[in-house]
Parts: structure tokens; sequence; C-alpha cells
């Protein structure tokens, strides 16, 4: 829905974006497009609209999804997976009818099914799978998302036409909703890419999604049309119905990163759908008759991070009082109208792996109470010892700390200015630094912060690996324990989800326990789609994926 | 004028040049944040981006990638996008034309209303037009292009509802984006015109014109408008960068595809080439602006030369 800025982390937050659709109901499509305008021919059964037009805030680098730093819509409609997470959360086939794992969980065999094409009819068969993996798995494609989409991946076997094995070094705990959400690992076929090369396939791709690219226009708009093989079983979602192909002929993407532009197009009927309503318009369209919302709940967690290596905040309990001393209600409701979710432990609802079970821990551990959180701060040595509303410790230094806040961050100013009034309720002193967000990681994982306000987002509790492991993590919180690192490493290798849960749960209690940062809150963020234009759009909640197979124009 | 002089001067430019060249090559280097970094992601390990750096050629001394890049600059080759993987050449040749059509329509709309309110402001000064006019200037002059913008875009595009919001098209897609452009410059122009226009209206060759008993249209737009013009030739090559400055934020509020849009974009994404090549290109254009302007001056106003010690 919103397509913020590329921070990777992110990237692999929507990974399974959002697809929208449209699709031409009853009669068939004239040759002649236009927009909105109604062809000569008309018939009083034939819808008025022939194109679904979608706003996009975003200038892809490449539409070619192993290279890209950005997977999302856009590529999810031209690229079919092998497996897929439906629309009630559970694993569901996909390109491969079956698939089974091994005893030690090293060997994922997967069984495709007969008779599958691209969008250009070329046949698909396990040899073409095997060449996206190895494609996606050669350091010479430079595929930013291939270390987290295929972990310790070894090789792909072709067993028979339609037999294909993946072989991991290790089991390889997220293996399966990955390559269940991933464009990265969207199928193509290996004659139609070595026919138009590298270059050609990121600009048109085509794949066995059902959608294909047929032009972009770099900085105004993407095209795409309908994929004439694609059928429901290649998703069968129990929320879809439509047998295949789509219905809607055409779609059009329109880049417009100004979101005032943007919802001005929509308002006028230009743009029928709007992937993500920038939330200073959300009221105003809730309450429009034409539009109707989908809302969804992103799988990001907004949070403040502390540097754990660095004074005041390599104590604990420091951490633990700030965590007293947010409220996250307020928060919410003046920095980004109500449309947020509180969350108190490190995952966020929407994410494989989130146990509510630990949310109500840390709810219950750090409830809001400013008072309790200056008696911990007291007891760490922090008190005012000169009256002056600013604590000091027994050396007489102020806690007067600086929190960087990412450009790439709208809403960041407002939220940092109600935490900077929060924590000076308990005598905490907050300097905002704005830092430009392309150079942010780089200056946080030097480790010359003191905190700082970002969000980290996957779909699959596999992040806090990523967030946290002492080794294979970002260097962010600077937060290590062994302990930590143990069970993160379990839940890494271990295939089997309900023996896995108990270690994601024993990874998030370590990291409650020991507060690294302040968990805030998830934005909800709605599709709007023009009801004069469209129906039938369907949004998975736990991917976040948009599917248009049902969807019609009017 | 002699030849030798224009020659000089030229030479004199490859100083100015060479400085806008070491500065868009070093801008993007000096701050934090690369290629790799962006195009491997997060969870790269040093020993990966260490890899890709060398692959690249971003490990070696910044000197001598200048040197290999500046090179390859003089034989028309930009490189290859990092992050896009098409040649820089063929990213911004697929915008020039949009940024073309956007600057130039500006252009065109900031002289023709710019002189014509600069004239008849002056013409009538001291009136409730002349009043009008000014007040509007001031007022476009100040407005920024991305809050001018999106008040156009308010006015004609939603409440009125005539002309097309964004995105390229026909000639009507070009209106509010290149009024968007042009109208800060209308104001700029008109009150340069305007005290100008009222500067040599005083003058006593005027006073002879009329005295000769020419009539005051005459007067006016032969003898006064001719004569105020010449310090506005500098600024119609002086305004070429701002032109481009400002399209950098237009052609974004408009998601309009051109170079500005373009630059915004492999900025964030510290796509060295694209981001060097656009700056050299807008430096480049800003030093050859300057150097006309120069010229123009001396060819219209002989005196300069007098100055420059020729």
């Amino acid at each position: 829905m919103r397509q913020k800025i590329v921070k990777t982390l992110l990237v692999f937050a929507l990974a399974a974006a959002l697809v929208a659709t449209g699709c031409i109901g009853g009669g068939t499509p004239t040759q002649t497009q236009t927009e909105t305008g109604t062809s000569p021919t008309e018939t009083a059964t034939a819808p008025k609209h022939k194109v679904l037009v979608i706003g996009y805030t975003r200038d892809p680098d490449t539409l070619d999804p192993q290279k890209s730093t950005w997977v999302d819509i856009t590529t999810s409609l031209v690229f079919a997976t092998l497996i897929n997470i439906g629309t009630d959360g559970k694993i569901i086939p996909g390109l491969a009818e079956s698939w089974e794992i091994s005893e030690d969980g090293k060997v994922i065999t997967f069984h495709l099914r007969k008779g599958i094409k691209d969008a250009l009819g070329n046949p698909i068969t396990a040899e073409d799978v095997k060449f996206v993996f190895d494609r996606l798995m050669n350091p010479e494609t430079r595929s930013p998302m291939a270390p987290l989409v295929l972990g310790p991946l070894k090789e792909v076997k072709v067993i028979d036409d339609y037999t294909v094995q993946l072989i991991y070094e290790e089991p390889y705990g997220p293996a399966l909703p990955f390559l269940a959400t991933m464009p990265p690992v969207g199928i193509f076929s290996k004659e139609f890419y070595e026919k138009v090369g590298p270059v050609q396939f990121g600009q048109t791709p085509a794949g066995t999604g059902p959608y294909y690219v047929v032009k972009w226009v770099r900085g105004a708009y993407i095209e795409y049309k309908r994929n004439p093989y694609w059928k429901r079983e290649y998703r069968p979602d129990p929320a879809l119905k439509n047998p295949g192909p789509p219905y809607i002929e055409t779609i059009r993407f329109r880049i417009i990163k100004e979101p005032f532009t943007l919802v001005s197009e929509f308002k006028k009927g230009n743009i029928h759908v709007l992937l993500d309503v920038p939330p200073e318009f959300y009221k105003e369209l809730a309450n429009d008759p034409n539009v109707e919302m989908i809302p969804a709940l992103e799988y990001v967690l907004h949070y403040i991070g502390f540097n754990c290596q660095k004074y005041p905040f390599n104590d604990t309990r420091v951490r633990q009082a700030i965590n007293m001393a947010i409220n996250r209600e307020e928060i919410i409701k003046y920095a980004l109208e109500g449309l947020a979710v509180p969350v108190h432990g490190p995952l966020v609802p929407s994410m494989n792996g989130y146990s509510e079970k630990m949310e109500e821990y840390a709810k219950q551990k750090y409830p809001y109470d400013p008072e309790k959180a200056k008696q911990l701060l007291a007891e760490a040595g922090w008190v005012d010892r000169d009256g002056d509303g600013i604590l000091e410790d027994k050396n007489g230094n102020k806690f007067i700390v600086e929190m960087w806040i990412s450009t790439g961050e709208l809403e960041a100013p407002k939220v940092a200015q109600i935490i900077q009034a929060q924590l000076a309720k308990i005598g905490i002193k907050v300097k905002i630094r704005t830092v430009e967000e392309s150079s942010f990681t780089d200056l946080v994982s030097k480790g010359l912060h003191q905190m700082y306000l970002l969000r980290y987002g996957l779909q699959d509790a596999q992040i806090l690996l990523y967030m946290f492991h002492s080794k294979k993590g970002v260097k962010r919180m600077f937060f290590y324990r062994k302990d930590l690192d143990e069970a993160l490493d379990k839940m890494g290798t271990t295939v089997d989800p309900q023996e896995r849960q108990r270690y994601i749960e024993e990874a998030e209690k370590i990291l409650i326990d020991g507060a690294p940062m302040v968990p805030l809150y998830a934005r909800k963020v709605f599709l709007a789609y023009r009801k004069d234009v469209v129906e039938g759009i369907v949004i998975n909640p736990y991917t976040l994926d948009v599917y248009l197979d049902d969807a019609k124009l009017k | 004028m002699k030849k030798g002089w224009i020659i000089k001067k030229a030479l004199s430019l490859l100083i100015p040049i060479f400085i806008v060249s070491v500065f868009s090559f070093s801008i993007l280097h000096l701050i934090p944040g690369d290629p790799a970094r962006y195009l491997l992601g997060e969870f790269a390990t040093e020993e990966q981006l260490a890899k890709f750096r060398h692959q690249l050629g971003l490990d070696r001394p910044l000197y001598i990638q200048y040197i290999d890049w500046m090179s390859k600059v003089l034989r028309g080759d930009f490189g290859t996008s990092l992050v896009q993987g098409v040649p820089v050449s063929e990213l911004i040749a697929g915008r020039l034309s949009y940024t073309l059509k956007l600057t130039v329509t500006a252009w065109i709309i900031a002289w023709v209303f710019g002189l014509l309110f600069g004239m008849l402001a002056a013409v009538y000064k001291h009136t409730l037009f002349d009043y009008i006019v000014m007040t509007l200037a001031v007022f476009f002059m100040s407005m920024p292009y991305f809050w001018l913008g999106i008040l156009l875009i308010l006015i004609f595009g939603v409440k009125l509802g005539i002309l097309p919001i964004s995105g390229p098209g026909d000639w009507r897609h070009l209106i509010l984006p290149s009024l968007t452009l042009g109208l800060p410059q209308v104001a700029v122009i008109a009150r340069l015109t305007r005290a100008n226009m009222l500067d040599v209206l005083e003058k006593d060759y005027i006073m002879t014109a009329r005295a000769k008993g020419l009539p005051e249209r005459m007067v006016v737009y032969k003898h006064a408008l001719r004569n105020a013009l010449i310090p506005l030739v500098t600024y119609m090559f002086l305004q070429i960068p701002w032109l481009f400055g400002g399209a950098v934020v237009t052609e974004t509020v408009f998601g309009w595809p051109g170079m500005g849009n373009l630059l915004v974009m492999a900025i964030f994404q510290r796509d060295y080439p694209v981001v060097q090549a656009i700056v050299l290109i807008i430096g480049v254009l800003t030093v050859i602006a300057n150097f006309l302007a120069d010229i123009t001056y001396t060819i219209i106003d002989p005196r300069v030369r007098i100055m420059g010690g020729e």
C-alpha cells in the first residue's frame, strides 16, 4: 500500500506487495483503449471503462524482481510463485501442486502442474524453475534479496520435467513463507529471458503471473496486459472465484510521487485505485460515497532503538524506564490521525510468527507509568539534583540525549516531538536530529547514535535474526546476548512451524526483558478504489498482496 | 569585435567547467551512503560490499575515478546507471525532451507576459493596474514552486476541472507545469522591465524624441523599449539554470517524467553515474549561459568591451 523509501528491510516487509487489478466484465474488449472514454461500439452491457488505472508513488529502478531493491505489486503481478500464502494465512499450492520436505529438513521437493505456460505462451517446466533459482543464486545477478529469500540454499536439482528439488546446506526456517511470497522467486521462462536479454527483461518483463508488462515509460507509467494463459489453480485462494484469465485486459500504473497530485487525480476519476491512501487524505476519502476503502495492517514495526553499548543506554534499567514513559495511544492519536495500532512486543500482529502471548507479556511488563519510570531511573542513579527538571547522574552529567530521525519517514518529526514531550515529563531532555535517509543506516551501523526512530519489517519473525543476531544481523542497537543468538539460530533452522514458534517466543522474551528498543506501533494502511469504476479487488491480510483476478471494470 | 577576444573569453570557460566537473563528480562521493549498500541491501556482508565496490571500481582513489570518468565523458560516454543497468545517455535522452518541453514553454510564457506586463506597468505607472501587477509579481516571486503547483492543481484541475492535473499527454498537460515554472519568472521579468523602462523614459533622448513631436507609441516602443531591453538580454541566459532547478520540483509535483524527476530518484539511490551526468550537464549549461550573456552584452553595448580593457 504505502510505498515508501527504499530501506531494504522495509522492502522485504512489503516484498509481497500489492497488486491491484481491474477487468473487463461482460463484453469483449475493443482494440481502442482509452482511459475513461467509451468506445463508439459500446453496448448496454459493456463496461464504460477499458483500462484500470492505479496510482503509484514510486519510480521503479527496474522491473526485474531479482535485481530490484524493491518488489511489490508491480512485479508480483508478473511472476507467479511455486506456492502461496492464502488469504487465510495458510500455505497453499501455486505453480507447484504439491511439495514435501525431507526428514532432515534440508530438501524440499516440488511437483509442478502440467501444461503451465507463461504470458507469451512459452511452456514452463522444471528446467525453467532451476534457471530462475540459479540466476538468483548467481552472485553476478547481485540480487539484494537473494540472501534472505534463499538462505542456505545449495543447489537446485531437476528430477524430471515436473519435479524439482531445492537442496539446502542446513534447514531454513522461513523457507516456505519466503518461497510463497517473494517475487524474486517468481517463475519465468528461460527461453523468453534468453531471447530478450537482461536489460529488456528489466523493462518489459513477462512471466507466469496474471499480467505482463507491455510498455514502461520511465517516470510516467507502466502498462500491463492480462496473461491469457493464467488459471485460478496457479493461486487457488479460497477468496478468489474467477477460473481465469483475469477479467480486466489492461492495467496502467501512473507514477506520481506527490501525494496531493495523486489524490487529486483519484478524486477526478483519472486514477481508480490508490494502493496506499496518504494518511492526511484518509478522512476526506473515507467520507466520499464513490470510494471504497480496504484496510490492512502493515507488517512493519515503528520503534525507538537505543545504542545499548553507549552511556546512558548501556544500563538496562534506563531503557526499561523509557519503555514505561512512552504513551503509544497519544502518539497514534496526535501524530498518526489514529491510523495505527499500538505494539508492545518485537513483532507485529500481521507478521508470521506473531505471538499474542508475548505481546501481552510485554504489555504487562511495561505499562504506561511515568512514576515507575522515574523510580527505575533513580535506581540507576538518575535524579534531578538541581531542580531544573532535567535528571543528572552522580557525576552531575545531565540526561540530555540526541534522537535521530530519518528524512524518509514523513511522520517522524511529529512522532519525535511527542516522544520528546513524554520523556521531558520524566526529566529526560531529547534533542531531535534529522538525518538524510540514504545515509541513516550507514551512520547508525557505525554506532554514532544514542537513540533513533525507525522501522523494521518483514512478513516473518525471521526479521528478529536480521535485526538482533550479533553476527548475522545488521548493526543497529548493539544488543548482543549469547542466549538470544542461540534462540535466533534455532528459529532460523527449524522448519516445523510449531517447534519454530517456541524459539521465536524465546527470542521475543529475551528482547522484551532486555529492552533494546521501545516498540511503538504498526500503521493501518488503506487501499482505496472508486466504486463507480471497479469492483472485486481482494487484499490478502497476511501478505498485503492485492489480487485483481476477480476485479471487474464497470 | 576582435575574434581574439572571444577566443580568450571562451578559453577562460575551461576553468569554471573544470570546477563544475570536479564538483558534480565529488558531491555524492563525499556524503555517506553508497550504491553498493543500496543495491545489495542491508543484509549484505562487508565482503560482498567490498567485492561489489571493487567490481565497479569504487574502491580506487577518488582522483583516479574522476580521471577515468572524465576521459569517458569527453568521448561522450556517461557510463551505465548502477541501479537501472541502462546507459546513462539513454536514460537522459528519454527524459530530456520532457524537460525541454517544460522549460522552453515556461521560458516563452515568462518573456511574453513578463515584457508585456512590465512595459504596461511602466507606461501606466502609479495607476491601479501598476499596483496590481507589482503586487502579483511579489506574490509569485515569493511562492515556492511546490506550493504554486499545488495551488494551480487545486484551482484549475480540481475546482474548475478544466485542465489535466498531471502526467505527460497532449499540449493541455503542459499548461499547469509550465505555468508553475514560468509564473515566478514572469514576475521577475515584469519587475526588471518596469524598472528599466522607467529609467529610460527619463533619459534625455526620450525627452528629445518627444520634443520632436514623435507619437508617444513610437517613443515608448521604438526608443524606450529597445534600450530598456539591453540589461534584460543577459537575464535571458542567466535564467536558464533557474529553470532547470525549478524543473526538479515542478516535475515531481506534476508527475512529469523529465530529468529533474530522474535526478531526485538517482540521488536517493546513490546512482553516481546518473547524478554526475545530470549535475554536469546543468553545471556546464550554467557556465555557457553566463558566457553567452557576457558576449551578447558586449555586442549590444560596446562600452562593456572598453571596460574589459581591450
